[in-house]
């Protein structure tokens, strides 16, 4: 009987409960992440992708290591807002001691490969709670950032991809993001 | 890296869809089965009713044509090694007013050519995604079933529909035109041939003679390309064969790397590049074509930037016989995407250069090297499937290989928890990704430095952690 109940209600239960994704609000707080817009399946994922031409270019899925969120930004003195989508992957720090500067390299090289160097941005923001990293190619609507609280070092990934913005609103919505990032 | 043969290819892609030769209309379609195949690889076999591994494609027997609105078409019959005698399956691709290709491949159960027959269409990694009956005299399917259950543009196909790389998904059938119309573009049958070089089946009448709809008998060609073989193959034919058949297994791949590794002109072009802050590289070429012993090593270079450099490889007795390149990576990063293909020549422009004996294909082949020296290792990336390799060459895009190889990077950090990568971790992670993106294509090998008899094969685990093996 228990085990019919249990059956029961994992075949009632929204499938956004079984495919478990990282619980972000756990590790931060931010106002570009908020739960309303969370992408919980495969499916939404994929119809909102469609919906704001973000193409995935590989098979798409939802990892119980980081979380989807669909993202606005509406750029300083322009009346529309655009929306994209950001990859959220938090991590409580072990014990390692490292430096933003060190860490946003260690993306940077990997993720720059052969690209020409001359068409990314790439920029430290700091301020007394959190240090954090970005870059990004002018020729991309990928903008990868990396934060670290300061002084215990938890750190945040957050891929966000948005079409639209030109170098200066990337670099400004990149800024706010770390900016707006509140460890708890 | 590899850079400068990158603005090459995008200077192919821009080239208008109208306008591609037969040779790139070609490249495209192996492009994209290649596409389909990593695709497969990386979701797995469920779902697909149509097992790729049964196909061989008939590369040699192409037809070239033109559907109603204009796009070009490229019919490639298929020959299953499962299969009914009575079916004929081909691929279908066509190349949209943006350049891309988009493909299918079509299963008739009887002849395409009489009568009525039950049709299936299958995506480029062989998920049924459309059933019906086919009309041989309006050339028109009528659907019964539409599977895929959820992948929201069916209703959206277009004539000759589905998947490639216009999206996000290669798999998923994508853009517009209406379903039931879908019009059938068999080889030879179009009403533009496009020159030279494509292939007339031997058809029966239509609405005639032949076998009827009963199949079995000669009406459904399963061997297309019998007509063009046999002895009287020109050499362009023969290299096509070559490239069309030649694989290399692991153990040859570890033994390329040994080979290169013993040679101590190349042990010394490793010394004299591998602590470099700039990357540097070193062309290796053959002393003579016919003969795979002897390799010489060139002059070390620089473009004095920390991550690409360029490289141009030749075949021919005036500039040297280049089977490859090494280059250091200062970053200590893995191979990139354009260290695989960037050090290559086209296999394709090889078979059809009239100066470029049998042999010689064979033997580059078989040694061709892109070696990248980096934090104290040699990665050598050779030769697995040269018809998979020449797609990539020649079919390469650059813009959605390296979005890929960002999402597997990004994708394999996630999975593994890291944070800020270490040195080993960068070099795992670009592993990773490449094969994911070329394992088909491509072999990659690394071993130390200095090593001569160690070298190991790189592959992927079912969690896309890489793995290293010594094959023999």
């Amino acid at each position: 009987m228990k085990t019919n109940l249990i059956l029961l209600l994992l075949m009632i239960m929204p499938s956004k409960f079984l495919l478990a994704q990282q619980n972000t609000t756990d590790f931060i707080t931010n106002n570009y992440i908020q739960s309303s817009n969370l992408l919980n399946t495969v499916s939404a994922l994929r119809s909102y992708r469609d919906s704001k031409n973000l193409p995935s270019y590989i098979g798409l899925r939802i990892s119980e290591k980081s979380a989807y969120y669909k993202i606005s930004y509406q750029p300083s003195g322009v009346s529309t807002t655009i929306w994209g989508l950001v990859n959220v992957r938090c991590l409580n720090n072990t014990g390692q001691q490292s430096t933003i500067e060190k860490i946003l390299d260690a993306y940077y090289v990997t993720l720059i490969a052969d690209d020409d160097e001359d068409n990314y941005t790439k920029e430290i923001v700091k301020n007394p709670s959190v240090h954090g990293g970005f870059f990004f190619s002018k020729e991309s609507n990928d903008i990868y950032i990396y934060i670290i609280s300061h002084p215990n070092q938890d750190f945040v990934s957050a891929t966000i991809e948005i079409n639209g913005l030109t170098v200066a609103q990337k670099k400004a919505l990149a800024q706010d993001f770390i900016n707006k990032t509140v460890f708890q | 890296m590899l850079g400068a043969v990158q603005s090459c290819q995008k200077d192919m892609l821009d080239i208008p869809p109208e306008l591609l030769s037969e040779k790139e209309l070609l490249a495209k379609a192996k492009a994209w089965h290649v596409e389909n195949r990593q695709l497969l690889r990386q979701k797995g076999t469920k779902g697909a009713e149509m097992d790729l591994d049964d196909l061989i494609f008939q590369w040699d027997s192409y037809a070239l044509s033109k559907n109603k609105v204009g796009n070009q078409v490229i019919t490639v019959p298929i020959v299953s090694k499962g299969a009914s005698k009575a079916n004929y399956i081909e691929l279908g691709l066509i190349v949209d007013d943006l350049g891309r290709a988009k493909g299918m491949i079509k299963e008739y159960m009887r002849s395409p050519y009489t009568g009525k027959t039950q049709m299936n269409i299958y995506t480029g990694t062989g998920r049924l995604f459309l059933s019906g009956v086919y009309d041989a005299r309006k050339q028109k399917l009528k659907v019964s079933r539409r599977m895929l259950s959820g992948v929201g543009k069916l209703d959206k196909l277009a004539k000759i529909a589905s998947s490639g790389n216009s999206g996000s998904d290669p798999e998923e059938p994508l853009d517009g035109g209406e379903i039931e119309g879908v019009d059938v573009y068999p080889p030879g049958g179009g009403d533009d041939g496009g020159g030279g070089g494509g292939y007339e089946p031997d058809w029966p009448d239509d609405n005639g003679g032949g076998s009827g709809d009963s199949g079995g008998g000669g009406g459904v060609p399963t061997n297309p390309g019998g007509g063009s073989g046999g002895s009287g193959e020109t050499p362009q034919q023969q290299k096509q064969q070559i490239v069309n058949s030649r694989t290399r297994t692991d153990c040859d791949a570890t033994k390329l790397a040994q080979k290169y590794a013993l040679r101590v002109n190349i042990q010394s072009a490793i010394n004299t590049i591998k602590d470099e802050e700039n990357e540097w590289g070193v062309a290796i070429s053959l002393a003579d074509p016919n003969y795979t012993s002897l390799f010489n090593a060139g002059t070390p270079y620089t473009d004095g930037k920390p991550n690409s450099i360029h490289f141009n490889p030749r075949w021919d007795s005036t500039n040297g016989y280049t089977t490859g390149f090494i280059h250091n990576h200062p970053a200590g990063s893995a191979p990139s995407p354009s260290d695989v293909y960037g050090a290559m020549i086209s296999l394709n422009t090889m078979v059809y250069s009239q100066g470029i004996p049998t042999n010689q294909l064979v033997n580059y082949i078989d040694n061709y090297a892109s070696m990248v020296v980096s934090n104290g290792y040699v990665y050598t990336i050779s030769v697995k499937n040269a018809l998979y390799v020449s797609a990539m060459k020649d079919g390469y895009d650059n813009v959605k290989e390296r979005k890929r190889y960002e999402k597997y990077i990004m994708e394999y950090y996630d999975d593994n928890n890291i944070g800020e990568p270490s040195a080993l971790q960068k070099q795992q992670a670009g592993e990773s990704a490449l094969l994911q993106l070329f394992g088909e294509q491509i072999h990659i090998t690394k071993h130390e430095i200095g090593e001569t008899n160690n070298s190991k094969v790189l592959k992927l685990d079912n969690d896309k952690k890489v793995k290293s093996e010594k094959p023999c």
